[in-house]
């Protein structure tokens, strides 16, 4: 012996880092289709379940014509594509055959909003149509359940109206005021998280998630939580919300300052949010006024060049680095001291080609700011 | 029954890719009941060698399969007098076919197109390479519902099936495969227990497969008996029946007996 072995695996580096990279691509396909399929899956049941509703709303109060122009589109309406194509069709069909079924209507006050037939709305205006025969639905907290659930399961509906929907949801069935939803929820996550890890044998909160309603009140039985909290937990896992996932992402969309509230509600992405609320009064070590502007002087870049997360995260840092010098030292040096420690452990051969792309580019970026640094200082 | 096109890739000479292809091709037949056609797209007409078979006409030979006026007349011989093996056989004239494919707007799905639009009956068709990647392989590539790497375990060897890997993935990408033939597994070939080397990357191997997410075949031992067989255009399984290496290759043949009958 004592010969030098050959590294077989060594020379496949390449070859194994190209297989993972194309394998996360397939699967990430996969994903994709299983959701599509998904989605669609929860149309399909939610059309069905129109068809039930538009009889069952017609025989409790009757149709009428409603005139178009008191008709406020859903923002949230199932269909998320309507093609021109789609529009002249149903001017067509419209014209021929007039109007078949009624839509289906939310009073709000002395508007409606429009809860099904946004095609046909489009269409009658189109035409020149004054109104169209409608039925009405009380709020949307009662509609029927599986309507509801097309609704908060949808993808791209906006983090922040999402939770709020969740916690009003809450809030009806429960009749606990919103902070105190919140107290309830994140304690009896906690709680929830205890339990879990104490007893491996309690099925995890995804599978409860996804079980039927029997199943999720014996689970809730199981644990030990208190009367209010499993009421709470009851409604979330009912619509099949993970109370994990409601406490860690949406809850944190709600805790947003209003300024930032209002730029997801004009296009700022929720993640993109979260970053910015990092530049607060105290973290910027200024007044109230002075940590608006900063964040205002963000969000209009956010929403005008739609920056990448890693850019805005880069100019987040400037920020409190250079307006905040004393106390970062030491921070930064333990954060240095930790980032040392994990880059040493990486293993940026085997990431996808992108990411070690990336890191590459970061670790150049890094040489030429301490470079740079190097000659200001000297 | 689902056809199942292999083709044998490799990117090195002499690893044993028609000795993996006839000698499948027989156990597929013999063995699992299967019709199988061969496929020779090696200049070097090494099918012929290994099936007995006197070299053939450039008409009737895969030349004409590629050519642009092929009208869906197979040229197939018949490999050992056994009806179940059919031989599409190589020509030198392949690599002026080659050229000529280069220019054409499909020259990389010919061999797909032709087997699409002129579907051979066979349920097993075993498509044997050159052994440098270029156009002909790509054929290959885009012609297969699955493919299989012969590895021999030299330094050389290793290094043209890892390139062989990187080259799978990324052409498959290029010529917009979808689905991207299946890698059925790697075949390690022309094993000699008694060579330090082999023994040192065939201990390898398991941890390899686990990284690829492929699968390893039991290996292929070496055999001065396959060259004898060869020399008389035979394979083992005839020359010597009772030899241990005949099986070697059922591992294989049971997978792909599987796919066949989904």
């Amino acid at each position: 012996m004592g010969r030098k072995t050959v590294d077989l695996i060594g020379r496949f580096q390449g070859a194994i880092a190209a297989t993972e990279e194309v394998q996360q691509h397939d699967k990430r396909v996969a994903e994709l289709q299983a959701e599509i399929e998904e989605l669609r899956g929860v149309n399909k049941d939610a059309e069905k379940q129109l068809t039930e509703l538009r009889q069952l709303l017609s025989g409790q109060s009757g149709e009428q014509p409603i005139e178009l122009k008191l008709i406020d589109p859903n923002p949230d309406q199932p269909r998320q594509t309507i093609t021109e194509a789609n529009i002249q069709k149903k001017m067509r069909s419209l014209d021929e055959h007039g109007q078949l079924m009624p839509i289906i209507l939310i009073p709000t006050g002395d508007r409606y909003l429009l809860w099904d037939g946004e095609l046909r709305w489009r269409a009658a205006d189109r035409l020149g149509w004054p109104n169209l025969r409608a039925v009405f639905a009380p709020m949307p907290e009662d509609l029927h359940r599986k309507v509801l659930l097309g609704f908060l399961h949808q993808e791209g509906l906006n983090p922040l109206d999402r939770a709020a929907a969740i916690v009003k949801e809450v809030g009806l069935k429960t009749s606990f005021e919103t902070s105190e939803i919140l107290k309830l929820a994140r304690s009896a996550v906690r709680q929830l998280e205890r339990e879990l890890q104490r007893n491996p044998q309690l099925p995890k909160l995804t599978e409860v998630v996804n079980a039927s309603q029997k199943d999720q009140e014996a689970f809730l039985n199981r644990v030990n939580l208190r009367e209010e909290q499993r009421e709470v937990i009851a409604v979330l896992v009912d619509y099949q919300i993970n109370p994990q996932t409601f406490t860690t992402r949406d809850l944190r969309m709600l805790d947003l300052p209003e300024d930032l509230q209002q730029a997801i509600r004009k296009g700022l992405d929720g993640s993109h949010a979260l970053q910015i609320k990092r530049l607060s009064a105290k973290s910027l070590d200024t007044d109230e006024e002075g940590a608006f502007s900063a964040r205002q002087q963000l969000i209009d870049k956010a929403l005008q060049n739609g920056l990448t997360r890693d850019t805005l995260k880069i100019e987040i840092d400037a920020l409190l680095i250079t307006d905040n010098p004393p106390e970062k030292q030491q921070a930064g040096s333990r954060q240095l001291a930790n980032l040392t420690k994990r880059l040493r452990q990486a293993k940026p051969w085997k990431w996808e080609s992108k990411r070690r792309k990336k890191y590459e580019t970061l670790l150049g970026r890094l040489e030429a700011l301490l470079a740079d640094t190097e000659e200001t200082e000297e | 029954m689902n056809q199942i096109i292999l083709s044998i890739i490799a990117n090195a000479g002499g690893v044993g890719k028609s000795t993996l292809a006839t000698h499948l091709a027989y156990d597929l037949a013999v063995r699992k009941k299967h019709s199988v056609a061969l496929i020779d797209l090696d200049p070097q007409r090494s099918l012929d060698v290994f099936c007995g078979l006197e070299p053939a006409e450039p008409a009737q030979s895969i030349t004409s399969v590629l050519s642009q006026d092929f009208k869906g007349e197979w040229p197939l011989a018949t490999a050992w007098k056994i009806d179940k093996v059919s031989v599409c056989q190589g020509h030198q004239a392949i690599e002026q076919t080659a050229r000529t494919l280069v220019i054409h707007p499909r020259g990389h799905y010919s061999l797909s197109d032709r087997l699409k639009k002129y579907p051979l009956p066979h349920e097993v068709v075993i498509v044997d390479c050159p052994a440098t990647l270029g156009l002909l392989i790509s054929n290959a590539l885009a012609a297969a519902t699955h493919i299989i790497i012969p590895l021999q375990l030299e330094p050389k060897a290793v290094q043209g099936a890892a390139d062989v890997i990187q080259w799978y993935i990324n052409q498959s990408l290029d010529l917009g495969l979808d689905p991207r033939p299946d890698l059925l597994g790697f075949v390690p070939s022309a094993y000699e227990a008694g060579t330090a080397m082999h023994r040192q990357l065939l201990e390898q191997l398991p941890v390899l497969a686990e990284q690829l997410n492929t699968k390893m075949y039991p290996h292929i031992r070496n055999s001065k008996e396959f060259v004898n067989a060869s020399g008389q255009g035979l394979p083992l399984q005839i020359f010597r029946p009772g030899h241990k290496a005949n099986d070697d290759f059922h591992e294989i043949s049971n997978d792909l007996s599987r796919l066949i009958n989904g």
